[in-house]
């Protein structure tokens, strides 16, 4: 777990143009809808551009997203697969 | 029949039901062109009424052939069966009851609608969908794009797959909508109860799991190229949500907007007051002079043309609002406008109908249900009619023409104030509500972001008729009563007096008087006390009431703001002979009419929405005190300062 968790960041940091893979959400309310729109660990992410809000494509769907939340889900970035 | 005319409520919905043989729903994500769809196949025979019970809304229509008809039911659009949401709630409810309400025939199956672009998370709602038990069929949407982009979809493979009848089609380019039509009434849907497969890693989690199967479904049956985005709406994108290219954009598309609106709207506006001025001088050539002529002309006629000369207005709005979203703009618009709208406490989508309510407040107040959330919702509809709605436009033409004769520039310039004053008050009251009244933080945002496309001009004019449509029924029903009403407190008793006299006899008039020492501080005599009276069914009233209190002439050509009206209320003297529309009046009228609630029928457009006496009444209350005040802060100062 410690190895991992020394290269997971949030998704609010990710900077435009980051690939990788979610590895947690913890959003309480915001829970089910964000995992419904496909924020599941292990799905692969692209930041389409960073900031306040952030837009981030995920299972090929574009999602606009409050830095309070991207704060809460925790990723790996990894560069080299195909973004999503 | 005539069920099949009106808006089917709780209780007619049986009535249209009793004459089909299937009953379906049709379910999918938001952004799958489900509306599109449901308008192809339907056609112009929607009808939209709420979900009993809420404010949800739900859209009804019949397809039929020979010997079977289909009842199709579509329902609002969702990501999940999670019940978050109002509209996951009905979704989740319908399908556990597997009927409409109590007493109807069940739910006899399905359509989902899939998005083939986005077969993965289209696919996630099919495996929530299982677990009913219900009998399915899926629509696979947006071929013609998926064929453009490159994305090659096995249907028979995901036929296979699912265990689903699956019908690839285009609502937009109306492709496979014969097939899928026939299988609707041939009721060819499948039921598909085995769980689906778990992966040994994620069990504990629903979502995690039904993403699994709908991974490997897709990945199964469909192949896409590497690179998927188009360059174009790449580039597209890159403006819209850019910081300071979103702000522009925005900027220009608005503007663009409110020219169109307002521009456009001006022949058919002229067009409607002139029938209802030919309709009104009809009733006055062929009726005898008395209680019935008075009430079809200025109760029933006035009273009605008043308001529905705005459907134009209305009708232009709604038609560019759906075109713009079809595009995809409105969620981009959203998305620029949220970090603002999220410092005053609303969400981004809240623009929305802060915009429809410069047209008028009741489609605003009806188009809040965009808005997830219901305390964000309440809190738009407490603040929407602050805006500068087109009733306004009349008064402060009047008031405009009174304080500065001859002086275009300081004219046009305090006309934007009036209407900058409408917008800041309404954002700082909702930032003032949101600290003190509805706390608590708002939906963070958390927005789909859908493809740009070309809109489609049929589903913007299908959504601009029911926008109409329900406007042109409230203001049959709900505005007819209200104006007759107001009709009736201005006529009687009735005495042989004329005119002017008259109304002071009237109950408005005496109204009028016995309110003159609570509107002097504002500069007001009862005269003016009787056209805020009047102002109660509409704003604009108060011009013609005016003409008529101060005896320019009767009703007929009292509408319009002639130089004659200008002049006699410029010359109009108070018991002691000064002028009564000084500046300082004048200014305390117009910051009176920016503030005030004046539209009975908002608050009852409200208290429909909310279903309750609360919140319209507050609204009546608080909107009225801040214009008094407010009114009253102006005049002191001015009669001081002038």
């Amino acid at each position: 777990m410690d190895r991992s968790a020394s290269a997971e960041r949030a998704l609010a940091e990710c900077d435009t143009g980051a690939k990788g893979r979610i590895c947690s959400v913890l959003c309480g309310h915001t829970d089910n809808r964000l995992k419904a729109l496909g924020f599941c660990p292990g799905h692969r992410f692209h930041v389409a551009r960073s900031g306040n809000p952030m837009v981030v494509d995920i299972c090929h769907t574009r999602v606009a997203i409050e830095k309070s939340i991207a704060d809460n889900i925790r990723v790996i970035e990894c560069p080299e697969i195909d973004h999503a | 029949m005539p069920d099949h005319d009106s808006i089917p409520s709780e209780s007619n919905m049986s009535g249209i039901k009793d004459h089909c043989d299937t009953v379906l729903a049709m379910i999918g994500n938001p952004n799958t062109g489900k509306t599109t769809l449901f308008n192809a196949l339907t056609g112009l025979q929607v009808k939209t009424s709420n979900y009993p019970g809420t404010t949800v809304e739900t859209r009804y229509a019949r397809l039929q052939n020979e010997n079977q008809s289909v009842l199709l039911i579509d329902l609002p659009g969702i990501y999940s069966m999670s019940s978050e949401s109002p509209e996951e709630e009905i979704v989740i409810d319908i399908l556990m009851r597997r009927s409409f309400s109590p007493e109807q025939q069940p739910l006899d199956g399905i359509v989902l609608v899939i998005d083939a672009l986005h077969l993965e998370r289209s696919l996630f709602m099919a495996t929530q969908l299982r677990e009913f038990n219900v009998p399915i069929v899926i629509a696979l949407n947006k071929m013609d794009l998926a064929v453009r982009r490159g994305i090659h979809i096995d249907s028979r493979q995901l036929s296979l797959e699912t265990g689903f009848p699956v019908i690839p089609i285009s609502a937009r380019n109306k492709t496979g909508l014969k097939a899928l039509t026939a299988a609707l009434i041939n009721r060819e849907m499948r039921t598909v109860c085995e769980p689906v497969n778990t992966c040994s890693t994620c069990t504990d989690c629903p979502f995690s799991r039904g993403y699994a199967w709908s991974n490997r479904v897709a990945n199964s049956c469909s192949r896409r190229p590497a690179c998927h985005n188009s360059t174009r709406s790449e580039a597209i994108d890159r403006l819209m949500t850019h910081p300071v290219g979103g702000w522009c954009a925005l900027m220009c598309i608005m503007f663009g907007l409110f020219y169109l609106v307002f521009h456009l709207a001006i022949i058919p506006m002229d067009l409607i007051e002139t029938l209802f001025g030919t309709l009104g001088g009809w009733l006055y050539a062929n009726f005898q002079d008395g209680w019935l002529r008075s009430l079809l002309m200025d109760g029933i006629v006035g009273g009605v043309g008043g308001i529905l000369v705005f459907l134009p207005q209305i009708a232009i709005l709604f038609f560019l609002l759906a075109l713009l979203e079809d595009t995809g703009y409105l969620a981009r618009a959203a998305m620029t406008l949220d970090r603002f709208m999220g410092r005053i406490g609303l969400p981004g989508k809240a623009f929305v109908p802060l915009l429809a309510a410069h047209a008028c407040a009741i489609p605003a107040i009806m188009s809040t249900r965009i808005i997830e959330n219901r305390r964000d919702r309440l809190l738009i509809m407490l603040v929407a009619p602050l805006m500068s709605c087109s009733a306004r436009i009349p008064v402060y033409t009047m008031l405009i023409a009174l304080l500065f004769p001859n002086e275009p520039l300081k004219a046009s310039f305090t006309f934007i104030t009036a209407y900058a004053i409408g917008l800041i008050t309404a954002l700082g009251i909702a930032w003032l509500f949101r600290r003190t009244l509805l706390r608590g933080d708002r939906a963070p945002l958390l927005l789909e972001l859908p493809d740009w496309h070309l809109p489609s001009m049929r589903t913007a004019l299908m959504s601009m008729l029911e926008r109409a449509a329900i406007f042109v029924k409230q203001a049959g029903t709900l505005i007819l009563l209200i104006s007759i009403l107001l009709w009736a407190l201005s006529y009687f008793p009735r005495s042989e007096l004329d005119g002017a006299e008259a109304l002071k006899q009237s109950f408005a008039g005496r109204a009028g008087q016995f309110m003159e020492p609570v509107v002097r501080p504002l500069g007001y005599d009862w005269q003016i006390g009787i056209g805020l009276i009047s102002s109660l069914a509409a704003r604009e009233v108060i011009v013609p009431t005016l003409s008529v209190v101060y005896g320019v002439g009767s009703g007929q050509d009292g509408d319009e703001i002639t130089p004659g009206l200008l002049n006699t209320l410029r010359s109009a003297k108070r018991s002691d002979g000064t002028p009564v529309f000084t500046v300082a009046t004048c200014l305390s009228l117009l910051v009176f009419y920016i503030l005030a609630a004046q539209c009975l029928p908002t608050q009852v457009v409200i208290l429909r929405e909310t279903e309750t006496w609360r919140w319209p009444i507050f609204q009546f209350v608080y909107m009225n005190c801040l214009a008094y005040v407010a009114a009253l802060i102006v005049y002191q100062a001015a009669s001081r300062i002038l």
